[in-house]
């Protein structure tokens, strides 16, 4: 399965590496060495690109060419001054509006430079070398680099960095001065923990990095950086510790990303669907998080995360599917209530996924298994209701999802009326007219409970698109085949690979180490080993520590 | 992929194509809760099928008309074997009899006496009825009248006596439980023969039928009267009161029952409790007809005294205890006697002799057991023992005596 | 394709699978009346020597399946015969088990569904699973496992706390002699389950090369506890239904837990039991299925097994409904003929002749014979 699924994608990385081998001649240089190199969509660059790729030492040239490659933007700031060296030396700064932080353009670039007199420099500086100067001497600033080419120069001012451009030299100092208006750190909003830190991912990837290395202050942490998009040039950016991780994964991650090829990247979810391993599923093959801990609790298993720029939603790859029903929380609490309430979500994913399939198949098929006394209930209610039972459930599930949709959609205090029109209006009068009888609505009310007390919206989208043809099949064949239908989806959860390791390790195949912190959460003093096959190089976790053992050897001296 | 392409319209063509085959909708389905089986004088079976109306039972639903009709409806059917007689309850009903939740298997006494072996077989077969269906025989009355009678408490009759059943075996100990896998398996026991709960109609048999039974206080009513004892799948007569009593006595499935024991000539001094016990049987199977002990061992309580003793001394204890030894004693014996007299081993003796000799069992017993049963010799021994007195120590009229010559 | 291997648990697990997955259904040794538990451990131990046969054959071919190494064993036309005769024996199990689990399904809830539309089903769900892959359906099986034992434990509290079994229907022990036993026992017992075990000399090969070791012992083990599992299960019948009753139903196991009633809530398992049934059913034809396709796949030289589950499928579901007119017959034939005139020659016989004719060419055959504990001699 694997070997199959490898091929391919090996074979078209090697199309990938020519392809960029030949790019390379075209641009002289790249910037970092692990970057995609930028594919020119505009043509007006094509163009250029041609003719002249170095830039030229006349000023005003570089700055005319600048602005028609870009279009002359109106936030084009194009700043020019001059400064004394040996002589008078006149300097364009290149940036973008917004994108920058203008009060580090003030104070450490333009006050400096425009401060510089002749009299402090000890020998002369020649024209072409003052660019050399400034940046060892003049600028403030720790993020200083050269740009020697037009593209480079256009790139940087889109990454949202100032351009310094001297007259007379063929060069141009790229400074990291990008800032500007970011969301700033706040709660996390769709995992909410009642203990655990509370901050969350931002949009910004370099904030991103920066909560994931507050927390690991590791050497070993390696932080890799792709762009993907032609068009957007996100950068995305992978995270693993390089003494646990598996050297092979992380190989096959890289490759995979560096294989996109589109023209934007706005959300994580987006470049989920280019590397997932299958697509013909309807389960997550990665784990989406927008809390730091979680990503750092998955790297120190072994797990890669993925952070792409513009997005709060970092991914962490492989997923297995027991993961879906662990939450950070499980491992702040005690390791009891952890595991009741691992196995309360489990359950609760099969009460969403087959509770109104089991309606149907006791009431059209087992009414031999309902007690005497609830058949009795059940009937009556059904008793005048128009529709067999499964027309009934197919009705009112499709009904709640639109409801839940609109709610959703809605403005928020729309949405209020929304769920009250749905749920008293709908619900109460259906029953009344005899639409429907009570137990259906208590059966998709329970459903539709269950299905948001999965802590993975992942994984509840699964089980909702899977209620249908489940409800389908038991109407047809009652618990036959609905056994038959569960066995199919556990075929298909076992068939699935998230990166190569098997979605429903540590159950099949079976890990028993692995099988402590799964459906269960042993005690952390308990748990030594990380997962067995996504970290073969360092398994030991903890060291064996009992406090009662310690004090009970202390006692005993 | 290509696999999935290729299943859809399968699937979907199996949706609308296979809806009727073994799909019922609630609405469609009669509940039977009771089966009621006579024979008229052709040989025909008459059955009777007691269908719920589940708006009238199910608690808090207040549906369409509610409160009108009545809780149940009765089909009866004639027709020359019980399948015959179901299928043309079809002429009657709008819905398919379902017969899952059936809780009661009534036989009438005269098919009883003729024999059961054919609706046995017939209700063990189908798939749907369940095994723990209870099974009676309706007692001077027949099943159909039975069937129609309305009762007050649990509506419906044959929850009725199904539960009373239960009750009754739990705290009386005259009649126990017998669902049909239970007859089914007395029959095919060495020797043995099923036992079968009566049932009667007290009261006013004309009201019992109408829905004006539950207007009056003081309704007809079904009730529970003795157990029927069958030779070779004919009813050959009754054991009531004590006699029955003896039955779980001896099968050691009395769980608790109020026995009296005589004090200072008042025949009904004492009313013992018995809250459990536990019967052991054995066989001595060395003489060709063999000798069974049976040991029986109460636990009691003392639930009345009225007669003057001081119950505080342990000898007083002792000698109500061996009281009541005698009496449980008489009633096993009156027991084993009738059940002689019906030759009939409704006690599983024969079981017993199996199990301790099997091979002499198979060699000797088995061919004339019929003879050596009704001179079967039963040693009964009754060792109880009374734990408590209730939350009184001697009765008051002790101390009323104790206080009088002062 | 030696690409799929297997685990020594997930071994263990499709064995015990494979074993219960019928047998516990219908009543196992039951001519035997109340001693069926003991003919089922005769059954048990005697299959067990059965077993050590096959891991016999497998040692000396570890890298092959019966199919290849027979072609080795006795040249390529006859060894092919043999191979197809296996492969036949193969069909005409899984076709068995699959009509016993229709039947099951009829005579339990589907008393008007045609049974080739409920085997239809069955073998769809199996043939989805077969196409993604025989390491699918054993990592599939590890799940069902885990349900299963559960269910089982379920149960077994149920029918404890139901207080159902009445020890005395156990006695006497041995009551009719130890013959009617020892008849109930052989040849039956042991050539089902526990002789279907000959399947296993198709899927030995698979097993992970570092576990190869410790096939016998785990494979016995298996047995052992599948054999124990029956044992246990019939005797709780007998002990719930009384010996009669017991020997008299199709289904014993389905009848005693139909018994169970729990304050009038908890009653009426025996559907929830069909359904753990079916997912043993389901798991033992899916073996069976997959090694009529290695079979075929060695004998005709097939490359790719995936083109023949389509077409194998589709003559298990017709052969299912033709191997026999109805119930009785195909009871009967099961009871009676099959193990007799099938089941001994294909699991007993044929396979000794195969120990015997390897004895004999032994020196032959060992360049063929390619496994590192005969190189290193």
């Amino acid at each position: 399965m694997r070997n199959r699924r490898k091929r391919p994608i090996i074979r078209t990385h090697k199309k990938l590496t020519d392809m960029l081998a030949d790019k390379k001649h075209d641009d002289h240089s790249s910037l970092q060495s692990n970057t995609i190199s930028m594919d020119t969509s505009i043509q007006q660059k094509k163009e250029t690109e041609k003719r002249v790729g170095e830039l030229s030492p006349v000023l005003h040239v570089v700055v005319d060419r600048v602005k028609t490659l870009l279009g002359n933007p109106m936030d084009l700031i194009v700043r020019e001054f001059e400064f004394e060296l040996e002589h008078k030396v006149t300097a364009t700064l290149l940036f973008l509006e917004e994108m920058n932080d203008s009060q580090v353009l003030n104070e450490f670039i333009l006050s400096p430079l425009m401060s510089l007199s002749s009299d402090k420099q000890s020998s002369p500086v020649p024209v072409d070398h003052a660019l050399h100067y400034i940046k060892q001497n003049a600028l403030a600033l720790g993020r200083v680099l050269d740009v020697e080419t037009e593209d480079e120069l256009v790139e940087a001012l889109l990454a949202g960095l100032s351009v310094l451009l001297v007259e007379g030299n063929t060069k141009g100092l790229k400074l990291g001065t990008n800032g500007g208006k970011v969301r700033g750190i706040e709660e996390p909003t769709s995992e909410v923990v009642i203990r655990g830190p509370k901050d969350s991912f931002t949009e910004s990837i370099k904030t991103n990095i920066s909560l994931i290395r507050r927390r690991v202050r590791s050497k070993d942490i390696r932080i890799e950086k792709f762009k993907i998009g032609e068009v957007t040039h996100t950068d995305v950016a992978v995270v693993y510790l390089e003494n646990i991780a598996d050297p092979l994964l992380i190989q096959e991650i890289k490759e995979r990303i560096e294989e996109v090829k589109t023209d934007g990247l706005l959300e994580s979810g987006q470049l989920e669907e280019f590397i997932q391993d299958e697509t013909v599923t309807v389960f997550p093959q990665f784990l989406n998080t927008e809390r730091p801990d979680v990503v750092i609790g998955n790297l120190l298993e072994g797990r890669v995360g993925i952070i792409i720029n513009g997005t709060p939603f970092v991914l962490i790859a492989p997923a297995q599917f027991i993961q879906f029903f662990q939450s950070s929380e499980d491992y702040y609490m005690r390791y009891d209530i952890s595991t009741f309430l691992r196995l309360l979500r489990f359950s609760v994913f099969i009460i969403s996924l087959i509770a109104p399939s089991i309606y149907i198949a006791l009431t059209t098929f087992h009414q031999a298994m309902i007690p005497t006394t609830l058949l009795f209930g059940i009937a009556a209610q059904r008793e005048g209701v128009p529709f067999p039972a499964i027309a009934e459930a197919l009705v009112m599930e499709i009904t709640f999802e639109i409801l839940r949709e609109a709610g959703i959609r809605m403005p928020r205090a729309v949405g209020v009326a929304v769920s009250i029109v749905g749920a008293l209006v709908l619900g109460q009068a259906a029953v009344q007219a005899g639409l429907v009888s009570p137990a259906m609505v208590i059966v998709v009310g329970i459903t539709a409970v269950a299905s948001f007390a999965i802590p993975s919206f992942a994984v509840a989208t699964s089980a909702r698109l899977l209620r249908f043809p489940l409800m389908l099949i038991s109407s047809v064949f009652g618990f036959y085949g609905l056994t038959l239908a569960l066995i199919v989806i556990i075929a298909h959860l076992s068939s699935l690979r998230s990166f190569g390791y098997p979605y429903l390790s540590p159950f099949a195949p079976l890990q028993t180490q692995d099988l402590k912190d799964s459906l269960f959460r042993f005690p952390i003093t308990k748990l030594f080993k990380r997962p067995e096959k996504l970290s073969k190089k360092n398994q030991t976790r903890t060291k064996p520590y009992s406090v009662k053992k310690k004090r009970e050897e202390e006692t005993t001296r | 992929m290509k696999l999935l392409k290729s299943c859809l319209p399968l699937s979907l063509c199996l949706l609308f194509l296979t809806g009727c085959w073994d799909q019922n909708e609630l609405d469609e389905l009669s509940i039977v809760m009771g089966i009621g089986i006579n024979i008229d004088k052709k040989g025909n079976l008459i059955v009777t099928y007691q269908v719920v109306n589940p708006t009238e039972v199910a608690p808090g639903i207040t549906g369409a008309g509610g409160g009108k009709q009545p809780v149940f409806t009765v089909y009866e059917t004639t027709g020359r074997n019980l399948m015959e007689a179901t299928r043309k309850a079809s002429k009657q009903t709008s819905r398919r009899l379902f017969f899952a939740h059936a809780r009661m298997l009534v036989f009438s006494e005269k098919i009883a006496k003729e024999s059961i072996y054919q609706a046995v077989d017939m209700i063990s077969r189908d798939p749907e009825v369940r095994s723990t269906i209870q099974v009676v025989v309706a007692r001077d009355t027949t099943p159909s009248k039975l069937l129609r009678t309305f009762t007050a408490i649990d509506k419906v009759t044959s929850d009725e006596v199904a539960t009373i059943l239960k009750i009754s075996e739990k705290n009386w100990g005259e009649n126990m439980q017998q669902d049909i896998n239970e007859v089914l398996q007395s029959i095919i026991d060495e020797g043995g023969e099923p036992i079968i709960n009566g049932i009667k109609i007290t009261g006013d048999h004309k009201l019992a039928v109408t829905a004006q039974n539950y207007e009056v206080g003081d309704p007809a009513r079904v009730q529970l009267s003795g157990m029927g004892v069958f030779r070779d799948g004919k009813l050959q007569g009754w054991l009531d009161g004590p006699e029955a009593r003896g039955v779980l006595w001896i099968k050691g499935k009395l769980v608790s029952s109020a026995i009296a024991v005589p004090c200072m000539g008042n025949d009904n001094g004492y009313s013992i409790e018995i809250v459990r016990s536990n019967t052991e049987l054995s066989a001595d199977t060395k003489q060709d007809i063999p000798t069974i002990t049976l040991d029986v061992f109460p636990e009691a309580n003392i639930a009345e005294a009225n007669c003057a003793v001081n119950l505080e001394k342990t000898s007083e204890i002792l000698k109500i205890e061996s009281k009541l030894n005698l009496v449980i004693e008489k009633e096993i014996q009156k027991t084993i006697n009738a059940s002689q007299d019906f030759n009939s081993d409704v006690l599983g003796f024969g079981e017993l002799l199996y199990r301790e000799n099997p091979s002499k069992w198979r060699n000797v017993y088995k061919k004339n057991y019929k003879e050596i049963f009704p001179k079967l010799e039963v040693k009964v021994n009754v060792d109880s023992r009374i734990r408590r007195s209730g939350v009184r120590t001697s009765p008051f009229l002790f101390e009323e005596k104790k206080e009088a010559p002062k | 394709m030696k690409t799929i291997k297997i685990d020594i648990q997930q071994y263990f697990i499709i064995i015990v699978l494979f074993e219960l997955g019928s047998a516990i259904l219908v009543g196992l040794g039951m001519d035997a009346g109340r001693d069926a538990w003991i003919a089922i451990l005769l059954g048990m131990t005697s299959g067990m020597f059965l077993f050590v046969g096959y891991y016999y054959l497998y040692k000396q071919f570890p890298e092959q399946s019966l199919t290849q190494y027979l072609q080795i064993l006795f040249g390529k036309y006859i060894g092919k015969l043999f191979g197809f005769l296996y492969l036949m024996y193969f069909m005409y199990l899984a076709a068995r088990v699959l009509r016993d689990f229709g039947s099951l399904l009829l005579s339990a809830v589907f008393v008007q569904t045609p049974i080739i539309v409920v085997n239809a089903l069955m073998i769809a769900t199996i043939v989805y699973v077969l196409k993604l892959g025989f390491e699918v359906l054993v990592r599939t099986g590890e799940i069902i496992f885990f349900l299963v034992v559960l269910l089982g434990i379920i149960l077994a509290v149920l029918v404890l706390s139901a207080d159902l079994m009445k020890y005395n229907y156990l006695l006497p022990v041995l009551g009719k002699g130890f013959l009617p036993v020892l008849k109930a026992a052989f040849p039956v017992t042991p050539t089902f389950p526990f002789g279907e075990m000959v399947v296993f000399t198709m899927l030995l090969p698979y097993l992970k090369t570092t576990k190869k070791s410790k096939a016998l012992t785990v494979g016995l083990f298996a047995i052992m506890v599948s054999g124990i599992i029956l044992s246990v299960t019939v005797a709780m019948d007998i002990a719930i239904l009384g010996g009669h009753v017991a020997t008299h139903v199709y289904f014993p196991l389905l009848a005693a837990v139909a018994k169970i009633n729990l304050g009038e809530f908890i009653q009426r398992l025996d559907a929830l039991v069909v359904f753990t049934l079916i997912i043993g059913g389901f798991f033992k034809i899916s073996v069976l299925f997959y090694v009529a396709v290695k079979a075929t796949q060695d004998i005709f030289g097939v490359k790719e097994e995936k083109k023949l589950i389509g077409p194998i499928g589709i003559v298990l579901i017709l052969s299912s409904i033709v191997i026999a007119a109805n119930y009785v017959e195909h009871i009967t034939e099961g009871l009676n003929i099959v193990p007799h005139f099938i089941h001994l020659p294909f699991q007993v016989v044929l396979p000794s002749l195969f120990i015997i004719v390897f004895l004999i060419r032994r020196k032959k055959l060992k360049p063929f014979a390619s496994s590192p504990s005969t190189s290193t001699e």
